[in-house]
């Protein structure tokens, strides 16, 4: 048992034998997201690429920039997204619940078929059987291979759950069970309505801003302040500031925040008061964000000084600013005045950007540097890459962040805004694409760093999979819990 | 446990009163928007996309082009739409109640083809037919500088045998792009589809909502002084 | 700030997470005591929520566009606008052009541009019956027309179909009047448009019970 003074997140002894019994769908789901991670950036690179040199691989029809980006769009968000968001759920909500993982092995099962869902949807989707639909760009019979396989994980973290042993709920297990049940609702309601027998007219749009704003919120949201939550605790070695507050954030969330998704529909020809009252339901959306600062900022600064070395802490660290930017750009920029310039621009993609790897992919970094060492019990084979990894991460998402904002707001006030003088007519489309090409390129190159980067996690993530692997398979009774599981 | 009990029914009743106040009430509304028939004509309107236009729509789909084309007009005074010519109007929700899939789109990479149809119709050779062709064969040719991608696997070269195909476009081509002799350009089948369903993009029927627009105050008045002085 | 914050977070025990829950549990279970400043966070929240919830409300009444599903423009609203939107009035000219080229009707024989057919059709354009008496014309184009008449000093002997309601096109009253009024105004004619109220005065007073087609003299004897 490590001291408590030494500011480090130390584990007891029972958390130990709970981190053993993760160990096999835990690394299992971290190597698949950390594939499907490099795999996704690398269609990123290519789609980035394509947007200032549409020469490039444009004789391939699979590699056409549409069904490149739904592709990009479906890897990120199911490959890497949710393997991801599985692992840190089955972690989490077995060290919470101090219950160790019971049957192991048919989690690993639900997740080789969700990754086969995955695989057989975006060649699917290169092989131009899409939907089109923003956020569920499967076609249509993937989506019942990814929800009998998420059935099993959320009922087995469900399961888990309910067999915690302390009394107290903490607010992480709020949120994951708030992500758990969340998700497949959502997700077969707009599976039902927009893949199945789609709605009529303007209703698809519609039903699709109210799936991806709660994917988004509520499935990667949730997954990723609960980690948050968990992490900013464990890692400084202290409580949560204001802790009390927290449960109001999470009911505000929970309340207000799926009737913001069609602020995103404004100007569009749904019907006006739809869009009103998403826009009115964001704003609520800043107490929430107030909230999470007030717990989240406090706890980890006062800690900063001790922990800032730890890299899991800097891609916290790094998460909860991005999370708090982003929440408030979004509502920023549901409100029509910025709308109108802004909407259908690159500044929609760098808040898309922000909100996905800035806050849940850099979260889910640092969940996984402090999971995986614990659940396998080794340390990453090679320290210098976690550090490339980061800064990498750290920089690429900032030059694209940045690089695709200056580009939208030209784009849009290209797009949406006549040149000053009498008579004027509007810019050529074209001149408007021209005058943004120098940061659209910062954004390939951008990608191309992410890239390196996530080769390095990959590398460092399947060598200590490799070590781990050769070290149990000779011996399973070194594996206690898996092999009496199985 | 009851704290647990009152986690997952608010929970619930969250997700049931958003899934009730977004999209039941206005799957009861909107959703069931139904064509308007005008007398005048003698006609139900929107009217259903022809054939090919209709597995030309399933052509866009496939090809991802909504990933840079919106297919919505903002109306007069919210941006520009309507001085760029993307639409006599702005789109209204009946438009697209006849479509299999809704593309509004979300990203303007390239312009708004909710009305594209109208621009070339009747324009540039075999009614905007030769213009699309050129276009999608090689953006450049029709829009030089353009960051659209070529659709060159949308056109097939083959040898000619008997007759040339009257469908044949390499006579709309530059030298550059000449085939071999004997050789001939001649867009594929989907090409065909999605060409005709861009051309039937237009959006041209006024419906009455398309009057729903507020007029400000300073108008009305405006107008009401001008009818006071007119009596 | 930070010194509350410090006060605010407690060390987690041994870490371990059975001591994060029971530290946690503990901070639900006994709210800290108000102290001066920590007090003020909740307080700043609420304070928060509610102008958060009343600008919201504002905004959301004011851009509701009356809760309508046929409004898109979230500063339209229909009570107040009610009266000064017009309702939607058909374009007679506009109306009446679609009618005339529409398949089988006038300008199959009477062409697009309304010069007729030399010798078969008479012309439209500057046509002293297209111009004249609206009384002849309406007559005219409600029943038909049979042998021969004479149109800018030539001489047709031909047979126009009626148009009207219970004729083979059944054009309502205001199609009639419509594509009366598109021809009169067409191709260099500028004479006044034709009154829908005319076309049913004439249909069902005037002329009521009429089915056969009229003949040149017959309607040269109208005003």
């Amino acid at each position: 048992m490590a001291s408590p003074s030494s500011q480090t997140s130390s584990v007891g002894v029972e958390g130990a034998s709970v981190d053993a019994s993760v160990r096999l769908p835990g690394l299992y789901f971290a190597a698949a997201a950390a594939v499907w991670l490099v795999v996704g950036t690398a269609l990123s690179v290519i789609a980035a690429f394509k947007l200032h040199s549409p020469a490039f691989l444009a004789d391939c029809e699979w590699l056409t920039y549409g069904r490149v980006r739904a592709a990009e769009s479906a890897v990120l968000t199911y490959g890497w997204g949710f393997n991801a968001a599985f692992a840190i759920v089955i972690w989490l909500m077995a060290r919470l619940a101090q219950a160790e993982v019971r049957r192991p092995v048919t989690l690993v099962v639900s997740g080789v078929f969700w990754n086969l869902g995955v695989l057989l949807g975006s060649v699917g989707i290169l092989g131009g059987h899409g939907t089109a639909v923003e956020g569920l760009e499967f076609p249509a019979y993937v989506n019942v291979i990814l929800f009998a396989a998420y059935a099993w994980i959320a009922i087995w973290a469900l399961l888990t759950f309910r067999a915690r042993r302390s009394p107290h709920v903490f607010i992480s297990q709020w949120y994951l069970v708030l992500a758990l049940l969340w998700f497949p609702w959502v997700f077969s309601l707009a599976h039902l309505l927009l893949v199945v027998d789609p709605v009529k007219g303007v209703m698809q749009p519609l039903v699709q801003t109210w799936y991806a704003h709660s994917l988004f919120l509520f499935w990667f949201g949730g997954v990723g302040v609960a980690a948050l939550y968990y992490l900013a605790a464990k890692l400084t070695g202290r409580s949560i500031a204001h802790y009390h507050l927290s449960t109001l954030g999470f009911w505000l969330l929970v309340i207000f925040g799926a009737w913001a998704g069609p602020a995103r529909l404004v100007g569009a020809p749904v019907p006006a008061w739809v869009v009103s009252l998403g826009i009115a339901m964001s704003m609520v959306l800043l107490v929430v964000v107030c909230v999470w600062a007030f717990n989240l900022v406090p706890t980890l600064a006062r800690a900063a000084a001790v922990v800032r070395q730890e890299a899991s802490y800097r891609f916290v660290a790094v998460g909860v600013v991005a999370l708090l930017v982003a929440q408030v750009a979004s509502v920023l920029l549901s409100f029509r005045g910025v709308a109108e310039l802004l909407q259908f621009t690159f500044v929609q993609s760098a808040l898309t950007q922000l909100n996905h790897y800035g806050f849940f992919s850099m979260v889910a970094f640092g969940t996984l540097y402090v999971m995986v060492p614990r659940i396998t019990g080794r340390s990453w084979p090679v320290p210098s890459l976690v550090g490339f990894h980061f800064w990498s991460s750290l920089l690429g998402c900032l030059a694209s962040v940045v690089a695709l904002s200056i580009a939208g707001y030209k784009q849009g006030v290209g797009l949406n805004r006549l040149p000053m003088g009498d008579g004027a007519v509007p810019t050529p489309l074209i001149d408007v694409l021209q005058s943004i090409q120098p940061y659209l390129f910062t954004q390939t190159s951008a990608m191309v760093l992410l890239v390196a980067g996530h080769v390095a996690f990959l590398v460092n993530l399947g060598w200590m999979a490799a070590g781990c692997c050769s070290s149990c398979l000779p011996a399973p009774s070194s594996l206690p819990n898996a092999s009496k599981a199985a | 446990m009851n704290r647990i009990a009152l986690l997952f029914l608010g929970l619930f009743a969250a997700l049931a009163a958003s899934w009730t106040g977004v999209i039941l009430v206005n799957q009861g509304s909107v959703g069931r928007l139904a064509r308007v028939v005008d007398a005048n004509e003698g006609l139900a309107f929107p009217q259903p996309m022809p054939g090919l236009a209709e597995q030309g729509h399933l052509v866009y789909q496939d090809l991802g082009c909504a990933a840079c084309h919106t297919q919505q007009v903002r109306r007069p005074g919210f941006g520009i739409d309507d001085k760029r010519g993307w639409g006599d109007r702005h789109s209204v929700a009946r438009d697209y109640i006849l479509e299999p899939r809704v593309l509004i789109g979300s990203h303007r990479i390239g312009p708004d083809l909710r009305n594209v149809g109208q621009r070339k119709d009747g324009q540039e050779g075999r009614d905007g037919r030769e213009w699309h062709y050129r276009h999608l064969y090689d953006p450049q040719l029709t829009s030089p500088g353009s960051v659209m991608p070529s659709f060159r696997f949308l056109f097939e070269t083959r040898k000619i045998v008997g007759e040339p195909s009257p469908k044949a476009i390499q006579g709309l081509l530059p030298a550059s792009s000449q085939p071999p002799a004997g050789y001939e350009i001649v867009p594929t089948v989907r090409a065909e589809r999605l060409v005709s369903y861009l051309l039937s993009l237009k959006d041209s029927y006024a419906y009455p909502e398309a009057a729903n627009v507020y007029v400000a105050k300073s108008e009305t008045q405006g107008g009401a002084a001008a009818e006071g002085a007119k009596k | 700030m930070s010194s509350h914050d410090q006060e605010s977070t407690r060390p987690l025990g041994d870490g371990s997470d059975a001591s994060l829950q029971s530290v946690h549990a503990d901070l639900t279970a006994n709210k800290p005591e108000p102290k001066d400043g920590y007090s003020m966070l909740p307080l700043f929240l609420l304070g928060l929520l509610s102008a958060v919830i009343f600008v919201g409300s504002i905004y959301f009444v004011h851009y509701r566009g009356g809760v309508d599903p046929l409004v898109y423009d979230e500063r339209f609203d229909p009570k107040t606008a009610a009266k000064s939107a017009t309702v939607a009035t058909v374009d007679p000219i506009a109306a009446g052009k679609r009618l005339y080229n529409q398949p089988g009707a006038c300008a199959t024989c009477h062409q697009v541009n309304g010069q007729g057919v030399a010798g078969v059709f008479p012309p439209l354009a500057a046509s002293e019956w297209v111009s004249g008496s609206d009384e002849r014309l309406i007559r005219l184009v409600l029943h038909g027309l049979v042998g021969e008449i004479k149109v800018k000093g030539n001489t047709y002997n031909g047979a126009m179909p009626g148009f009207g309601l219970g004729s083979g096109f059944n054009w309502s009253d205001e199609r009639v009047a419509h594509v009366l009024t598109y021809i009169r105004s067409e191709w260099g004619n500028a004479a006044p448009a034709v009154d829908v109220a005319k076309v049913t005065a004439i249909r069902t007073q005037a002329t009521a019970g009429r089915t056969k087609p009229w003949t040149a003299v017959e309607l040269e004897a109208v005003p």
